[in-house]
């Protein structure tokens, strides 16, 4: 996780934490930690994660 | 999916199969590998394949009146092969014909073989090979059948003697079998020759079997009419029938690998240099050079036509029928257990049907690609993120962008213009300069329809989407009195044709060009036309934009890809988001095929080789002078408002109809997007309109996150298939900027 943790919650005025965030994707289901809010559950995913790993998972879930 | 299905639509292809040679071999030598080693100089490699095939190669090559050079490729272009003389030559060349002995433990099957013969020696050494325990019973004095009067008999006694050198085989000569009643033995093989003992059994034997009305009796050779060479074959294919008996009893149906018909199928000789047949300096034969020299002559013969024509074919380097195997496999795959293999490859085809129009067997590709992804959408398990972009835009084009209208004051028209939905997305003054031009020519008998025709329906494998567009579009042309309808875009007659075949169709620059016209603005001195890949069966459309240019003063070259075998833009089947490597490479190749601006008529292929910086004018730039060919791509939001300014601008012209474009979610918010961010949401087909939705759904709702780091604000938005997010900022005045954008495919629960 490269961007900073201090990120706040607009709604609930509360700093992201990570927390478990659960994800589908072509009818699979996975869970990772992310940032996310403890009150509302918001959820922050950065470029890096979307645009790396997640990009990554994707194109293995898609095809071999 | 059932099995076959998808085998089905590559039936016809015969890659990775024998050449034609080889099934007019009685043998069915597998001459391609024989000759590629051979222009090795692989002498040894070489012999084993002809003993492969030949089992005694020495009397094969000597006895052989070599068909297959009959059935050869070279001959379509000059001399055919000396296969012959190759087969000469590596009997001369190879230093040992020293036969091999594989360590295989003994089986304790016993086999007895009735006859000497050849093909009953035959049977006798492939049977021996395995191990099996073998008897060959003749009332001969030694073996060779009918070979034994032969002038070249001790040449070919040698052979025999030397391929089973190192079996054992129990020759029992000088015994006459009087029964068949031999239970010591689990299979017998008659082999007796021409006219010889069939124990009353002829009238049995089943050709397909082998077998005859005895138990465990298998008959072939000469004593069921062949000629010498295919006695040879029947006693292969009777080892391997005896093999198969031999476990259970049970007698099986011989599939012939090799039919005759097959010898008659040839690889496209088109592009192949014609050389001579390699000088022979001695009689006797070639000597070794002179026989690679000839060998190098050889094709190689294996059509991989499609391979060498589809970038998408060869990136993957597939051949259909294994293509057709991995789509039938991917449907029985199992979420979590296994994977799929296929998915991108099926995904990555332009579905141009160029592969057909090389194709020895018309096997179109795009056929296959359009079953596999009908049949993933139908069941649910293919990824919908591939087409989501497209079938959204459609959206739009059927809906808010869509018009269909008689002329004023009208409820049916003669002539009705659908320009499809890109060409005004791309520049508005296309379609409205086509529309005046043709109200003009037609006396104001044109009514005009405004819609997508549904490809990227077609192409997504959505196929009830795609059914109920064409159910809307048919529904309106009958309405409409049926008129003729005039087309600029080539997909689009394309579909009508195949999907609205009653209607007539007319192609807009034809129209342009029939009737008198000012002459157009060449802009250009010198252009290479490209051909979109939808117009290679529409021979009108293709001469018109041809006359077109040339009458507005342009020389026009063609590329070498050009008419009937016209190349798609890297656009069709809609590849970008599962493959965007291969659309670049395609889109890159398309583009550097000629150093010339290109005259281009379908708005796909313009606006696709533009954003890669290729001069490019469709031909109704030249028509009516709008543009050089430099003007910029719209970006997708342009292309939106393009599409719906349009309809506003021509129902207004012409029906005096006061149309309202929809107002999006934040179209009014003041924002400041970055260039090197359009760039990307560009490639990454990122729309502003999503951008904007995105901060003013975080604006109203607040479900927003703040990084006090940068002073900006994070968010994301549900768009379809994607998950876009925005970072950005907002300055004292309200106006805001975008920092960050990027979007993912999967779904995250909150």
């Amino acid at each position: 996780m490269s961007e900073s943790t201090q990120i706040i919650c607009c709604k609930c005025q509360k700093p992201l934490e990570m927390k478990r965030v659960d994800f589908d994707y072509l009818n699979q289901f996975f869970h990772t930690d992310a940032l996310r809010c403890p009150e509302c559950g918001m959820v922050y995913i950065p470029e890096d994660l979307v645009e790396g790993k997640m990009a990554e998972v994707e194109t293995s879930l898609e095809d071999k | 999916m059932i099995e076959g299905a998808a085998q089905a639509f590559t039936k016809g292809c015969f890659s990775g199969e024998f050449a034609s040679c080889s099934y007019a071999c009685p043998l069915h030598l597998d001459i391609r590998s024989f000759i590629e080693k051979v222009q090795r100089g692989s002498w040894t490699s070489a012999y084993r394949v002809l003993r492969d095939g030949f089992i005694f190669p020495d009397i094969v090559v000597e006895l052989c009146e070599h068909s297959c050079q009959e059935h050869c490729a070279r001959k379509l272009c000059g001399d055919p092969i000396n296969i012959c003389e190759l087969e000469k030559a590596c009997l001369r060349y190879v230093k040992s014909k020293e036969a091999i002995s594989y360590n295989i433990p003994a089986k304790p099957n016993k086999i007895a073989i009735v006859g000497a013969g050849l093909s009953g020696l035959a049977c006798a050494l492939r049977l021996s090979v395995k191990k099996f325990q073998v008897t060959v019973f003749d009332s001969n004095d030694g073996y060779g059948g009918i070979l034994r009067d032969h002038p070249k008999a001790e040449l070919f006694l040698e052979d025999i003697k030397r391929q089973f050198a190192k079996e054992k085989v129990d020759f029992r000569f000088n015994t006459r079998i009087e029964s068949l009643d031999m239970p010591e033995f689990g299979a017998i093989y008659l082999a007796t020759g021409k006219g010889g003992d069939d124990f009353g059994l002829l009238d049995s034997w089943n050709p397909k079997t082998f077998a005859t009305a005895k138990h465990g009796v298998f008959m072939g050779g000469m004593l069921v009419g062949v000629g010498l060479l295919q006695s040879i074959d029947h006693g292969a294919i009777i080892s391997r029938q005896i093999e198969k008996f031999l476990p259970t009893g049970t007698v099986y149906e011989y599939v012939d690998e090799y039919p005759i018909e097959k010898s008659d199928r040839y690889i496209n000789v088109e592009n192949k240099e014609p050389a001579d047949l390699a000088l022979m300096s001695n009689a006797d034969g070639y000597t070794a050079e002179e026989a690679i020299a000839e060998a190098k002559r050889c094709f190689r013969c294996d059509c991989k036509n499609c391979l060498e024509t589809c970038e998408m074919l060869d990136s993957y380097h597939k051949i259909p029928s294994r293509m057709a195997n991995d789509v039938y496999k991917d449907s029985l795959v199992m979420e979590g257990f296994s994977s799929r293999v296929i998915t991108r490859e099926i995904s990555s085809c332009n579905m141009c049907g160029l592969c057909k129009t090389g194709c020895p067997t018309a096997v179109d590709i795009s056929d296959l690609v359009l079953f596999a992804r009908r049949d993933r959408v139908e069941h649910g398990n293919y990824p919908k993120a591939f087409h989501d972009f497209w079938l959204r835009q459609m959206d739009t084009a059927i809906n808010e962008g869509s018009a269909f209208l008689a002329p004023e004051g009208h409820e049916t028209c003669s002539f009705a213009f659908f320009p499809g939905c890109q060409l005004g997305a791309s520049n508005p003054d296309y379609t409205k300069e086509s529309y005046a031009l043709l109200t003009q020519q037609l006396n104001s008998d044109v009514g005009l329809m405004l819609s997508c025709c549904g490809a990227p329906a077609y192409w997504a494998g959505e196929e009830e989407k795609h059914q109920k567009i064409i159910e809307k579009i048919r529904n309106e042309w009958e309405k409409l009195g049926q008129p003729v309808v005039i087309f600029a875009c080539a997909t689009c007659a394309r579909v009508w044709q195949q999907f609205i075949p009653e209607a007539n169709i007319v192609s807009l620059y034809e129209m342009i060009k029939q009737k008198p016209h000012q002459k157009g603005k060449p802009f250009v001195e010198e252009a290479a036309v490209f051909d979109p890949c939808k117009a290679r069966e529409n021979s009108q459309m293709r001469t018109s934009v041809r006359s077109l240019a040339t009458d507005a003063g342009i020389k026009l070259n063609e590329l070498q890809f050009h008419d009937e075998k016209a190349k798609c833009c890297g656009w069709g089947g809609h590849i970008q988001a599962a493959n965007k490597e291969l659309f670049d490479k395609i889109v890159t190749n398309r583009i550097e095929a000629a150093d010339l601006p290109y005259i281009v008529y379908c708005a796909n292929c313009r606006d696709v080789f533009a954003a890669k910086g290729k001069r490019c004018l469709h031909i109704l730039d030249v028509v009516f002078g709008l543009d050089d060919g430099s003007r910029q791509v719209p970006n997708i939001k342009e292309r939106r408002d393009n599409s719906l300014k349009l309809k506003q601008d021509l129902l207004k012209q012409y029906w005096n109809i006061d149309y309202q474009i929809p107002v999006l979610p934040g179209e009014d918010l003041q924002l400041d997007i970055p260039p090197e961010l359009v760039q990307k949401m560009e490639e990454q087909m990122i729309s502003e309109t999503t951008v904007r939705a995105a901060i003013a759904h975080a604006e109203e709702s607040n479900e927003k996150m703040f990084d006090p780091q940068d002073n900006t604000y994070i968010s994301s938005y549900i768009e379809g298939e994607f998950t876009c997010w925005v970072r950005y900022s907002q300055d004292d005045e309200g106006k805001y900027k975008l920092h960050k954008v990027y979007s993912h495919r999967m779904k995250f629960t909150v």
